[in-house]
C-alpha cells in the first residue's frame, strides 16, 4: 500500500527535524563513548605496555631491516582485512 | 576475468579495471570531486572505470583493496597506547571515522556499490610492489617500495619474478623516510601530503654540499642511516605518533627556529633546509637501492611509493647505482597501488600470467569532439572547427610560438599526479617572461617553482644530460636531469636554478598529436621543445572535463584553450566572474 503524498511528505519533514534534534545528541554520545574508551581502553593497556617495554630494551645492530613474510600459507588470509 | 582494484582512506582515492590482465581505466577521485588528494570512497572513479568498459557491477568478479585496515588500526591503537594520554585529541578525532567506515570495508562495497562477490586485502606495500612490478617491461626486477607509511611498513624490498612478486625486508613505523620528509615539508611552512614536491623545487636553490650545508649535519643527528640504507629515527624529533604535528620542539630547537609560517618569505635559510633534506633523501633511497643490488644481483629495478614521486632522486638511480634499468609508474603513490592490488590478485594469486605494460599513462576519462561541441554550443561559446589536424597543429604551434598560454585538452585524461600531454598548459620555452607569466598569472603559485619541459623522445639527449637510452620513467615526468649547458640560456623557462629539468619525453606511439605538436613546434622555433605544466590552479586538480577546462581558461591568463578539434580564444567570449586568483590555494 501507499501512503498518500501529503502523509509522505509529513514523514519526511519529521524525519529531517528529528535528523537535525538528533545530530547534537549523537555528538555527545560519540565523545562521552570515545572519551570512556580511550581513558579505560587505551590507558589500561598503556600500563601493562610501558611494563613490557621496559624488559625489552633496544639493542644495537648493524641493520635495521627486518624480515617479513608478503605470501601468506593460506589462500583464505587474502579475504581477511588483517 | 574482471577486477577493481580500490584505494581509499589515506589519500588520493582511486579505482582501477582491470580486464583480462590489461588496464582498461583508472582515475583518481579527486578529478571528480574537484577535492584535491580527496581521500574519501572512489564512487566516481568506480562509476568511471565500468562506465568506460561498458560494464556493470555485476560483471565485476572481485575487487581488491590496496591494504589491510585492521593491521593499520592495530598500529593506530599502538600508538594511542604507547603515548596515552597525549595522544586523546588525536584518537577523539580519528576513531569515529574508524568504526563507522574505515574498518568496515566489504559493507561500504555493498553498500556503495551493491558489490555481493569477494574482496581481496592486500598489504599497503604489496600493493605499491604489485603497482610498479606487474605493469613493467621486466620479466624479473628487484622492487624497492618507499613511502610516509603503510600498515606498519615505511619501506620494503623484493624481488618479482614473472608473477611472482615477494616482499622480504621492511623498515617499520615509525622509522620513515617519506614521514622525515614530510616533517621538513610542514616546517617548512607548506602542506604535508601535497607540497613535498614544493621542498623538492626548492631544494634546487639551497647549498647542495653536506660538508657546508649545516642544516645537512642536523638532520642526519636526527636519523641513523646504515650502509644498507636501513634506517632508524630520533623520535625525540618527531611528535607524528601522537599528534597532528609533524616536527617536535626539539627539531625546531636543532633548525634553529620555529616552523615558517605559510605566508612567511622563504629566505635562503629555508632553501638550506630544503636542500639538506633532499640530499638526507638521496642518501637513504640510493644507499637501499646499491643494498637491493647487491643482494639481488639484478638488472632491472622498479621502485614505488610516494617517494619514487621525487624525480630528482630518481635521475640518479641509473648514474649512482650498479641497475642497468629502472621503471617506476607514472602514479607512484597511494593512487596507483589500486591498480597494484588489482594486478597482484589477477597474477600471484589467480595464477594467471602476464599480459600488460603500462606505456600509456591515458587511462581516465575522455570526451568525443561531437560532445566537445556539444559543450561549446550549449554555452554559446565562441569556437573555431579543425577538419584538418594539421592546421590544428599548425595553428597551436603558432599560438605558443607568438608567446601565448595554451590550454591543451586532448584525448583521455593522464593516470597520476602529473600533466603528460592530456589535460596540460603549454607554452614557449625559449620565453624568458613567461615562466613568471604561468606563475603568477595562471598558476598564481610560488615564483620558485620550476616547469616541465616536454621533448620528443628522440631530441632528449640533445638538450639534456640524460642517461642513454633515457629510461622510460621519463614518458612519465619523473626523472630529473641536468640541461646541457649550451641549452641553458635559451630555455630560460624550463631550466631550474641549478641547470636541470624534469623532462617528459613524448613517444609518438602513447600520444600521436601531441607528439607531432611539439614537431609542428620546433619546425616554426627550430627548438622541438614545450613548456608542459599541468592544467589547473594551484590547489585544484588537474581538470578533467571540457567545463572544467573552459572555466580555468576564462579565469586565468591561458589565452586559448586547443580542445580536441576546437580552438576557443579567451578574448572572443564573455570573461566569466570566477576569480582563479581568490581560489588558489595550497
Ligand atoms: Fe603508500
Amino acid at each position: 500500500m501507499r501512503l498518500p503524498k501529503p502523509v509522505l511528505r509529513l514523514l519526511s519533514f519529521l524525519d529531517r527535524v528529528f535528523r537535525i534534534l538528533l545530530k547534537p545528541l549523537q555528538v555527545v554520545s560519540n565523545f562521552v563513548f570515545v572519551t570512556i574508551s580511550y581513558f579505560l581502553g587505551v590507558g589500561l593497556s598503556a600500563i601493562f605496555y610501558r611494563r613490557a617495554a621496559k624488559k625489552n630494551p633496544q639493542s644495537t645492530v648493524d641493520s635495521y631491516w627486518q624480515e617479513m613474510q608478503t605470501t601468506p600459507k593460506d589462500q583464505d588470509a587474502w579475504l581477511r582485512p588483517f | 576475468m574482471k577486477i577493481l582494484g580500490i584505494s581509499c582512506h589515506y589519500h588520493d582515492a582511486a579505482a582501477t579495471l582491470l580486464m583480462d590482465g590489461i588496464v582498461v581505466a583508472a582515475a583518481e577521485e579527486e578529478r571528480f570531486t574537484r577535492r584535491k588528494h580527496d581521500p574519501s570512497f572512489p564512487q566516481n572513479a568506480v562509476e568511471f572505470c565500468l562506465q568506460q568498459s561498458g560494464l556493470g557491477i555485476e560483471d565485476i568478479d572481485a575487487i581488491a583493496f590496496y591494504e589491510k585496515p585492521l593491521l593499520k588500526f592495530e598500529r593506530l591503537l599502538t600508538q594511542h597506547v604507547q603515548y596515552f594520554p597525549k595522544s586523546y585529541a588525536v584518537f577523539r578525532r580519528a576513531i569515529p571515522a574508524w568504526l563507522t567506515e574505515k574498518l568496515r570495508i566489504r559493507r561500504l562495497f555493498r553498500k556503495k556499490l551493491k558489490f555481493k562477490g569477494d574482496v581481496y586485502f592486500l598489504e599497503h606495500h604489496l600493493s605499491h610492489a604489485a603497482g610498479v612490478f606487474y605493469p613493467s617491461p621486466f620479466e624479473e626486477a628487484a622492487v624497492l617500495t618507499v613511502d610516509g607509511v603503510g600498515e606498519w611498513t615505511t619501506a620494503a624490498m623484493g624481488m618479482g619474478r614473472r608473477t611472482h612478486l615477494d616482499l622480504t625486508h621492511e623498515i617499520r613505523f615509525p622509522h620513515s623516510i617519506g614521514l622525515l620528509y614530510s616533517a621538513v615539508t610542514a616546517y617548512l611552512g607548506f602542506s604535508v601530503n601535497n607540497s613535498e614536491y614544493k621542498v623538492m623545487g626548492l631544494s634546487a636553490y639551497g647549498n647542495k654540499n653536506p660538508a657546508t650545508n649545516p642544516y645537512y649535519a642536523a638532520l642526519r643527528r636526527m636519523i641513523d642511516l646504515k650502509p644498507d640504507g636501513s634506517f632508524r629515527l630520533d623520535m625525540g624529533f618527531f611528535d607524528y605518533e601522537f599528534a597532528e604535528r609533524m616536527p617536535s620542539k626539539k627539531f625546531c630547537e636543532l633548525l634553529g627556529g620555529p616552523s615558517r609560517e605559510p605566508v612567511e618569505p622563504v629566505t635562503a635559510r629555508h632553501q638550506d633546509i630544503a636542500a639538506a633534506v633532499q640530499l638526507v633523501t638521496e642518501e637513504a633511497v640510493l644507499s637501499m637501492l646499491r643494498h637491493l643490488h647487491r643482494q639481488t644481483n639484478c638488472p632491472n629495478v622498479v621502485l614505488s611509493g610516494g617517494v619514487a614521486l621525487n624525480s630528482v632522486c630518481n635521475g640518479k638511480i641509473l648514474s649512482e647505482t650498479d641497475f642497468q634499468n629502472v621503471w617506476i609508474q607514472p602514479n607512484s603513490g597511494d593512487g596507483g597501488s589500486s591498480m597494484g592490488a588489482a594486478l597482484y590478485l589477477y597474477h600471484a594469486i589467480l595464477g594467471q600470467p602476464r599480459n600488460y605494460a603500462l606505456r600509456s599513462p591515458y587511462l581516465g576519462p575522455g570526451f568525443s569532439s561531437a560532445q566537445v561541441e556539444s559543450f561549446l554550443k550549449s554555452q554559446h561559446i565562441t569556437y573555431h572547427h579543425f577538419s584538418s589536424q594539421s592546421e590544428l597543429l599548425d595553428q597551436t604551434a603558432q599560438l605558443i610560438h607568438s608567446g601565448k598560454v595554451v590550454g591543451w585538452f586532448q584525448g583521455r585524461m593522464e593516470w597520476g599526479p602529473r600533466a603528460l600531454g592530456a589535460r596540460s598548459i603549454l607554452a614557449n620555452p625559449c620565453d624568458p617572461g613567461i615562466r613568471d607569466v604561468l606563475n603568477l598569472k595562471v598558476k598564481h603559485r610560488e615564483s620558485f617553482r620550476p616547469f616541465a619541459p616536454a621533448v620528443c623522445v628522440e631530441d632528449a639527449a640533445t638538450y639534456f644530460e640524460c642517461d642513454n637510452p633515457v629510461p622510460l620513467p621519463a614518458d612519465f615526468m619523473l626523472m630529473v636531469y641536468p640541461v646541457r649547458p649550451e641549452w641553458r640560456e635559451k630555455l630560460p623557462a624550463v631550466t631550474h636554478v641549478d641547470g636541470s629539468g624534469r623532462l617528459q619525453t613524448v613517444r609518438r606511439d602513447a600520444h600521436p598529436l601531441y607528439y607531432d605538436l611539439i614537431r609542428s613546434f620546433g619546425r616554426i622555433s627550430g627548438v622541438p621543445m614545450l613548456v608542459n605544466t599541468s592544467f589547473n590552479i594551484r590547489g585544484e586538480p588537474m581538470v578533467c572535463a571540457p567545463d572544467q577546462a573552459y572555466r580555468c581558461m576564462m579565469g586565468t591568463r591561458i589565452d586559448c584553450l586547443v580542445m580536441e578539434d576546437f580552438i576557443i580564444h579567451r578574448h572572443e567570449n564573455l570573461r566569466d566572474a570566477w576569480d582563479s586568483e581568490s581560489l588558489a590555494k595550497d
